[in-house]
């Protein structure tokens, strides 16, 4: 049984389309890293799977029910760290999380809670003090409380350093390796890179690719790019880089060979093909096309390559 | 008893409020300078006309607080978003309602039993005596409009997406119930005799007349203390009176559920 399934799940505002015929299933066990850029429908995808949000069409079910069914029995076993979801100010980061903890019915201890997600100092003090940094902890205590099936993370690390991202991660993992299904939001791709068994990324309320980090990289970009620019025999230098082993496609645009390669190491044959044919070498560029590079081509975001 | 975390939070969070602490500071100010005042201008003053005093203040002034006591509560938490962290643990909408509702009523009524209650000695100090009963129909009219309008602010809270329909809602209500309320009958009259009544007019503009909140819990108290006036026409008599006040809060949460239960959260 999975552990998040949707079909055709659609949302629809009057006229504007936040999430259209989404289906994605994340499976029992997984840490699934639903990715998009900011308004992409992340957020409301969430909303949707927790029953904040009424659906205009379509199915979702969450641990085995219909969302909005059996919601005491679905929700005890979920854990949520909503975005865009203030604390209350004048209450301390304890009552935040005895709140929780009565409501669930759990027996977690606030100071060991607060431990884990590094902010042991901070259970005696308002949640109005805390630096957005903390106030994330808080709220990753907080979905933690009652060890979860299903820990939901919208944006999880909003607001956090690099090593409060860390730190995150390796939570993250942890929980995974309880057993917990982790489906969590990111608009960064190196976020999920590092924890995701799979990826799903959404883009203008549909889903443009569901994958593996790795089958993602592959399918998107086909591999590394090597582009030379030259100042004669274009055509000559085409044909020997093309019946290389390891060349996948090339492609002539003026006087700029480009072609894909299957590895980065086919670079240097490549380089001597071209030189072989008696072409003159102006000028050439060799990019590995990054995670960031995939989602930046899947969701159309004009985003800068870096070589 | 899910709702019970709620309330507890709610109140917990209201009592680290300034407000909390204004109004029970409010409170006891104003039943020292209500009972004080007929000591202070009158000869032969007695306790009952420092009741009375009082209860021509707090008619208008409880409404007042226990419209911003209530309106944020469940609208506020829409605004800063914290709804959707409580509405993913195992809580239904009407469980929040109910917590917030009982959350906000403890807010101000915890402050009037204190205020009041610190005033009988003082009631004592200044006329010497203090009947019970008098006393006792006045605090639990208090009570009960307290309690209504926080029901009718909260329900309005449940029914609205922005602070600013939740404000707009409740003065409108409070200018309704307060200011023009009394044109409703009058009006009725004019329309159905071409002409003004005479006096209070015939009974059933005299019962409109007391069908708002406030009276009708005035009334509610009075019965509860003193009985039910039999002799008095049947829609004059104060078990109407409390199912009236019955309907005016059960009606607004009523619709603020219904209207909360359908709302998107985003």
């Amino acid at each position: 049984m999975p552990a998040i399934e949707t079909e055709q799940l659609t949302k629809r505002y009057g006229d504007v389309v936040a999430v259209e015929s989404l289906s994605l299933t994340v499976e029992e066990g997984e840490v699934y890293g639903f990715l998009g850029p900011n308004g992409a429908g992340k957020t409301t995808t969430i909303n949707l799977l927790l029953g904040l949000v009424h659906r205009t069409s379509g199915q979702a079910e969450v641990l085995g029910h219909q969302v909005g069914e059996e919601i005491r029995d679905v929700r005890n076993r979920i854990g949520v760290l909503p975005a865009h979801s203030e604390l209350y100010d004048r209450l301390t980061a304890r009552k935040h999380l005895e709140f929780v903890t009565g409501v669930k019915e759990a027996d977690d201890d606030p100071d060991a809670m607060l431990e884990r997600v590094g902010i042991p100092e901070a259970a005696d003090r308002a949640a109005g003090e805390f630096s957005t940094g903390m106030a994330q902890r808080l709220k990753l205590a907080m979905a933690l409380v009652g060890q979860p099936d299903l820990l939901v993370l919208d944006e999880p690390t909003t607001g956090l350093d690099p090593n409060g991202a860390r730190q995150m991660r390796q939570i993250i993992l942890e929980e995974n390796e309880r057993g917990a299904t982790v489906f969590f939001s990111s608009h960064i791709m190196e976020q999920v890179e590092a924890v995701c068994d799979r990826v799903g990324v959404l883009n203008q309320g549909t889903m443009v690719a569901e994958d593996t980090v790795d089958g993602l990289r592959d399918t998107a970009v086909g591999g590394p790019q090597l582009s030379v620019e030259l100042g004669s025999k274009v055509d000559d230098a085409a044909e020997a880089i093309q019946v290389l082993n390891g060349v996948t496609s090339v492609s002539v645009e003026g006087n700029t060979v480009s072609a894909t390669l299957a590895e980065p190491g086919v670079k240097g044959p490549a380089m001597n093909a071209v030189a072989s044919s008696g072409a003159r070498i102006v000028d050439f560029e060799f990019s590995e096309e990054s995670l960031e590079d995939v989602f930046a081509t899947l969701t159309g975001e004009a985003q800068e390559v870096t070589a | 008893m899910y709702w019970t975390n709620v309330a507890q939070k709610d109140f917990a969070d209201a009592v680290r409020s300034k407000m909390f602490w204004a109004l029970s500071g409010l409170m006891l100010l104003l039943a020292y300078i209500g009972l004080y005042i007929p000591e202070a201008v009158g000869d032969d003053p007695t306790v009952s006309d420092g009741i009375e005093v009082l209860s021509g203040v707090i008619g208008f002034l409880i409404p007042i607080v226990a419209l911003v006591v209530g309106y944020m509560s469940i609208v506020g938490e829409r605004e800063t978003g914290s709804i959707r962290m409580v509405l993913s643990l195992p809580l239904k909408r009407w469980e929040v309602l109910v917590g917030k509702l009982v959350g906000r009523t403890a807010v101000i009524v915890v402050p009037i039993l204190v205020g009041f209650s610190l005033a009988v000695p003082f009631a004592l100090l200044v006329y010497g005596n203090l009947p019970g009963t008098e006393y006792g129909e006045f605090v639990t009219g208090v009570l009960l409009i307290g309690f209504t309008f926080v029901a009718i602010a909260v329900g309005v809270s449940g029914a609205v997406d922005s602070r600013g329909k939740a404000l707009a809602a409740v003065v409108g209500i409070y200018a309704l119930f307060e200011f023009f309320w009394s044109l409703i009958p009058l009006g009725l009259f004019w329309l159905t005799n071409r002409e003004l009544p005479e006096g209070e007019g015939p009974t059933w503009v005299e019962a409109l007349n007391g069908a708002t909140p406030t009276q009708s819990a005035v009334s509610a108290s009075e019965g509860l203390w003193n009985g039910i006036s039999t002799s008095e026409p049947l829609v004059l008599q104060e078990w109407v009176s409390a199912l009236l006040l019955l309907a005016w809060i059960a009606v607004p949460l009523l619709l603020g559920y219904l209207r909360f239960d359908r709302a998107d959260i985003s």
